[in-house]
């Protein structure tokens, strides 16, 4: 009876075995980190809203400061999203037939709201506040780009807790003058941003908090 | 000198007590069974499928959550910002007296609700009831729609048919004068209910209105009558009371005033400031009785002997009163309390309690009065009726009875449920042709009635009422009617033909009345704006009740005298319904989710049954079964069974038979005649049935045992320090020296306080053991309602649990209760055993636990020495998935997480309430102080006895706390650094009255 051997060739694969026992888990691993990363989820992520609002028109074309329709931003926890009756302000004159503009002007019509689809969305674990850091020189821009150039409100950063807590280890390169965080262009006369920071950090005090509690309650 | 220090031995529970095994395997275990223990075969199978499921959901939606949509307003209202909490004050108005409120809304939806600071009579505490209206007011059970109701058969309707229907029976009605016309309401002291009940009376001059409340305070009133005072009410001013007796009596817990009470009270038990005394007879164990300096367990017959022979040694014969209470048996009590209210004088107070007969309340006003005592002041009442009696009801029924009675308008209330039992109800109203029933709860009422109408909520509506020393509350609606309900206010003016929904109107101008109209809008603003408005009122000092009729003594037969009461956490059985209510642990038995016959321990063994047992309770031809209870310092010879339970259609929490949702607890309304409203005046026989049945007590729950069960006992008193007075003038800090602390070096790097430093203090001395705080708690952190069986398992939620301990002799011990949240611990033993690093430190001190880390292996519970971590042992909140629960999410506090299945949690100091205090300073520009965070606990405690600040701060309350020489750290001797300091209790006892020598023993002082 004959015992079946294998064919010398194989004999050459056997190193590629090894290296593919190691390599595939490390492959589906790195493919699995890179896939599942806020990064990659969750950057660039810009859903279609029912009205086409182009914040670079507004923000960016018409220098329209980012505090005439997100008016709570200062003193509250959300950064609310206007009201139909802010757009009406000026599309009672402007634009007053526009199509795209129909949802909100039913809206205004009925007091129904426009179903906005929210775009920079934390889990519900986390509570965000923006309030606390307009008001300690934290710019718009450092969370949400440079939205005065975007057609369509995507999101920039990963919003992962990684990167919180990067700005709340080392604040200095993202902290400006108060009267500067609406200024999405904004950068130092002179020195660098960090010095600036730093500057301004130790004038108001600024002391991020890495406590689990800060953001998790 | 030597100085004497007695040693006190304390225990929770009868088991505990008496060591039995069932005691022993608790302690060992530490923990109750997990669910490991209790799988079966078809449990597992069960497990297995849901894995699967779960496995494949988590599979299919864990690439991205779901899409949110975001809302904005069409027209946002003027100062209205998103997200920000705003807090209105409002008023609640229980067994007809109004109780300030103050009512935080989120986005327009109340979500918490807390007392009103300015206002006099809540000074900004609250009671369980007002903490639980707000799950009362999202109770998915609640009614949502008029029906109308004929042979058998419910057909939904609207107002507007009711309205439509309504209208011609009163016109008829209005031809005769309304003979056949009557309304049955709850007592109520609304200025504008008063002016609407005048016309009625005008425009149907024949009808009858009559006000039933099965707990009232009627017997009160008509004590006062007796006395020559018509439409008054005693108003007792603790603060001004150096010697207060209570005969039967719970003023502290058990009043429309207990928060003004329970906080001129805690004033005087500051030793510091000077202590009261505070003497109890009572037959039940009561909050007050709790607080006692002495208390006497008596049998209610005996309690009316009692009163009556100090009224009569007070009035001059010296022995009266001393063959019924001969020395060993109250006789020293008597004549200490006697001298001892007789020096107080002025400073004496003498109050008796609701249950008791009117003739016992006369005596009480005389014996104030030959006391001479400044502390009792009478004030006159609006409505001079002394509405609310059995008696009233018992006219009502017995016309309805008869046929007199066409149409019958409830409005609030549940005569079908709470009725006495001899009356029969039901069957009378089946002799009305129309029965409409206005009510929050399709009930038992609205099931017998021809049209059941949604009554709105008081948080949905406007209204008016009467604090007990008759401030002028207001009620503002806010949110608008869930379900389309009307207030009473609404209702009658629908009645009255006007149909006016415009309470507001309705309020303001019954306000107009009595305020004028001179600057009407800025008064009534006002006065809405704070809540309140002070009425001009005249106290009359000095009442002279001459002779006073004997009470009765006790019934003739063989039984023990009956006391019913109305129960601690569901009140009637109008918060029956209610989850947190249901759950939370009577302040005294532990209990949860049930009612059971209260004895006396001597009793139970007369009858040779014990806890848990089933009996027989037999009144005057009625029987029921009912587990028994022991409660130690229950006066033998009598039982007492708390009301409110054993609800058939109340909802799915208490009992719903269509959808065949068993009863919680047991219907005592069943054996309570219109005879029984007073303590003691019927007989019961109990007889053992010889089955049992499962109660759930928390009292030996999250037992803190050291080294197995030697020593138990030592520990106990470690746990908890009391004192005398004399103790404390000798030695003020005689706490801290209870336990030897050994200098201790910590195990691993402390931690620096730069910033805040938050901690706590409890003050043992005028904590009342009331719960409230456990039920603002879990109102504040979304604390999940686990129900009866779990909590046999021992996995009761609560954040905050009150520890009840008994000291002394069992049938008459003292009790003592300490409030035990997380302390956290500098050198926190939890965060060193967290493989995931789900609870950590914070640069502040706080113990955080984070959620989403937290994987659940429980060892940071096994870890804790004061056994305050929780474990969602299953997903509680379940049911909020379910669209019929939609108003059940809208209860939740949205600057909390809601937890699922698998996590640890415990209390996090309300850091979101820290956190949203920083922000508000921070936008202010201005640093943190003192007063600004108040966590959910310490803001409702009626006693003020917790307090929370920044132990950096020198000036703060709690700094000053901690530096108390009464201060003390819980097991501080493990050198963990709590956060939490408690301040020993401080008792005042009578030096003539000596302490119970079984159980003090004399012991060298330490070091």
């Amino acid at each position: 009876m004959s015992v079946f051997e294998f064919p010398q060739w194989t004999d050459r694969i056997r190193p590629w075995l090894g290296i593919l026992a190691v390599g595939i888990p490390v492959y589906v691993t790195g493919l699995f980190l890179f896939g599942a990363s806020p990064s990659t989820l969750n950057v660039g992520y810009a859903p279609e809203q029912p009205v086409p609002f182009s914040h670079a028109l507004h923000a960016g074309e018409l220098g329209m400061d980012c505090r005439y329709c997100h008016t709570t931003v200062e003193s509250a926890a959300h950064a609310a999203v206007p009201p139909a009756s802010v757009c009406m302000n000026c599309h009672e004159r402007v634009q007053p037939e526009s199509p795209k503009l129909l949802p909100v002007r039913e809206s205004w019509a009925t007091g129904e709201p426009v179903q906005w689809t929210r775009v920079h969305d934390l889990p519900d674990f986390v509570y965000f506040n923006h309030s606390a850091h307009v008001t300690s020189g934290v710019s718009c821009v450092d969370c949400h780009g440079r939205v005065d150039r975007m057609e369509t409100v995507r999101q920039e950063q990963p919003l992962s807790m990684g990167w919180c807590l990067d700005c709340h280890r080392d604040p200095d390169p993202h902290i400006r003058p108060l009267d500067k965080v609406t200024d999405l262009d904004w950068a130092p006369d002179e020195g660098t941003r960090r010095d600036t920071g730093e500057r301004l950090r130790q004038i108001h005090g600024i002391q991020p908090r890495t406590d689990c509690s800060t953001c998790h309650r | 000198m030597s100085m004497k220090t007695s040693k006190r031995e304390y225990w929770r529970s009868l088991e505990q007590l008496s060591e039995t095994p069932q005691f022993q395997e608790m302690v060992a275990k530490e923990f109750p069974s997990g669910p490991e223990e209790d799988w079966t075969e078809s449990s597992r199978r069960r497990f297995l499928q849901l894995m699967g499921a779960s496995a494949a959901l988590g599979a299919a939606g864990a690439c991205s959550w779901k899409e949110e949509k975001i809302l904005p307003f069409s027209q946002r209202p003027d100062g209205w910002i998103p997200g920000k909490t705003k807090a209105f004050a409002t008023s609640m108005e229980l067994g007809g007296v109004g109780r300030g409120l103050v009512v935080t809304c989120y986005d327009g939806r109340p979500i918490k609700v807390e007392g009103n600071s300015e206002h006099p009579e809540s000074l900004g505490a609250t009671d369980s009831f007002a903490q639980a209206s707000v799950l009362e007011l999202y109770d998915p059970d609640r009614s949502r729609a008029p029906f109308r109701q004929s042979g058998g058969q419910k057909e939904p309707s609207s107002w507007e048919s009711f309205s439509s229907w309504v209208r011609p029976i009163l016109e008829e009605a209005k031809k005769d004068g309304g003979k056949g016309l009557a309304i049955l309401a709850e007592p109520t002291s609304s200025p504008s209910i008063g002016i609407m009940k005048g016309q009625v009376a005008e425009m149907l001059p024949s009808a009858v209105w009559v006000e039933y409340d099965p707990t009232g305070r009627h017997e009160e009133a008509m004590g006062l009558e007796s006395c020559g005072i018509l439409g008054g009410r005693p108003v007792s001013q603790f603060d001004k009371a150096s010697v207060i007796l209570c005969l039967d009596d719970d003023p502290l817990a058990d009043h429309p005033a207990a928060l003004r009470h329970a906080r001129e009270f805690a004033s005087g038990r500051k030793p510091e400031k000077g202590m009261n005394r505070l003497y109890s007879v009572e037959t039940d164990f009561s909050v007050t009785g709790s607080m006692a300096d002495h208390r006497l367990p008596l049998e209610p017959s005996r309690i009316r002997a009692f009163a009556a022979a100090l009224e009569a040694r007070l009035a001059g014969d010296a022995d009266a009163g001393a063959g019924a209470f001969p020395d060993g048996e109250g006789g020293e009590f008597l004549a200490a309390a006697l001298d001892d209210l007789r020096q107080a004088g002025p400073g004496a107070l003498v109050t008796v309690g609701p249950n008791q007969p009117h003739e016992v309340h006369a005596l009480g006003f005389r014996i104030n009065h030959l006391l001479g005592s400044l502390a009792q002041k009478f004030i006159p009442w609006p409505n001079s009726e002394t509405g609310g009696s059995a008696d009233g009801l018992a006219g009502l029924v017995g016309r309805m009875g008869k046929g007199d009675i066409n149409t019958l308008f409830v409005l609030g209330g549940n005569p079908a449920y709470n009725a006495p039992a001899n009356l029969d109800f039901s069957a009378a109203s089946q002799k009305v042709q129309n029965l409409v029933h206005l009510g929050l709860y399709q009930d038992e009422t609205a099931s017998l009635s021809t049209w059941h109408l949604p009554k709105a909520h008081f948080l949905e509506s406007w209204g008016d009422s009467l604090s007990w020393q008759g401030y002028w509350n207001l009620a503002q609606p806010l949110i608008e009617p869930l379900h389309g309900g009307r207030s009473v206010l609404e209702f009658l003016s629908l009645v009255l033909g006007g149909n006016s929904r415009d309470g507001r109107a309705i309020v303001r101008s019954a306000f107009r009345r009595e305020f004028g109209a001179v600057d009407l809008e800025g008064k009534f603003r006002k006065a809405l704006h704070d809540g309140f408005a002070t009425v001009a009122k005249a106290f009359s000092v000095g009442v002279v009740p001459e002779a006073v009729s004997a009470p009765s003594s006790r019934p003739v037969g063989e039984g023990l005298e009956v006391v019913f009461r109305a129960d601690r956490t569901l009140h009637d059985g109008r918060f029956a319904n209610s989850g947190w209510l249901q759950e939370l642990p009577d302040p005294l038995t532990k209990l949860t989710w049930d009612n059971a016959a209260l004895l006396a321990k001597s009793e139970a063994d007369r009858l040779s049954v014990n806890t848990g047992d089933l009996v027989e309770v037999a009144i005057e031809g009625r029987s029921m079964e009912l587990p028994i209870y022991i409660m130690p310092g229950h006066a033998p010879g009598s039982v007492t069974i708390p009301l409110g339970y054993g609800r058939k259609e109340a909802g799915h929490v208490a009992g719903c038979w269509e959808d065949q949702i068993e009863p919680v607890g047991f219907d005592s309304y069943r054996l309570r005649t219109s005879s029984a409203f007073t303590s003691g005046a019927v007989l019961a026989v109990l007889k053992k049935t010889g089955r049992t049945y499962p109660l759930a007590t928390t009292q030996d729950h999250h037992l803190i045992d050291d080294v197995g069960l030697k020593g138990r006992a030592d520990r106990l008193g470690e746990l908890v320090r009391e004192g005398d007075i004399a103790e404390w003038k000798e030695h003020a800090d005689f706490a801290k020296h209870r336990v030897h602390e050994p200098p201790l070096g910590a195990m691993w790097d402390e931690h620096e306080y730069d910033g805040h430093k938050w901690g706590m203090s409890i003050d043992l001395s005028t904590c009342l053991g009331c719960s409230t705080c456990t039920v603002a708690c879990q109102s504040e952190n979304n604390i999940p309602v686990v129900g009866k069986e779990e909590v046999i398992n021992g996995r009761e939620m609560h954040w905050i649990r009150l520890d009840r301990y008994f000291q002394g002799d069992i049938e008459s011990p003292e009790a003592v209760h300490q409030p035990v949240a997380c302390q956290h611990c500098e050198l926190a033993p939890c965060e060193q055993v967290c493989p995931v690093a789900a609870t950590t430190h914070s640069s502040e001190g706080l113990n955080d636990m984070v959620y989403n880390r937290c994987i659940g292996t429980r060892y940071c519970a096994n870890n804790c020495p004061y056994k305050v971590r929780r474990f969602n042992f299953f997903n509680f909140n379940k049911d909020l998935k379910e669209p019929k629960n939609e108003t059940l999410k809208l209860a939740k506090n949205p600057e909390v997480t809601v937890r699922s299945r698998g996590v640890m949690e415990k209390c996090s100091f309300c850091v979101q309430r820290i956190e949203d205090a920083r922000g508000t300073a921070k936008i202010e520009g201005r640093p943190l102080v003192d007063g600004d965070v108040t966590p959910a606990c310490a803001q409702a405690c009626p006693t003020d006895s917790i307090q929370f600040g920044d132990l950096n701060d020198e000036a703060s309350k709690v700094r000053m706390a901690h530096d108390d020489p009464r201060s003390y750290f819980m097991l501080g001797e493990l050198s963990n650094k709590p956060r939490t300091a408690f301040l020993a209790r401080i008792r005042n006892p009578n030096p003539a009255l000596e302490p119970k020598s079984s159980s003090a023993k004399e012991e060298a002082p330490h070091g």
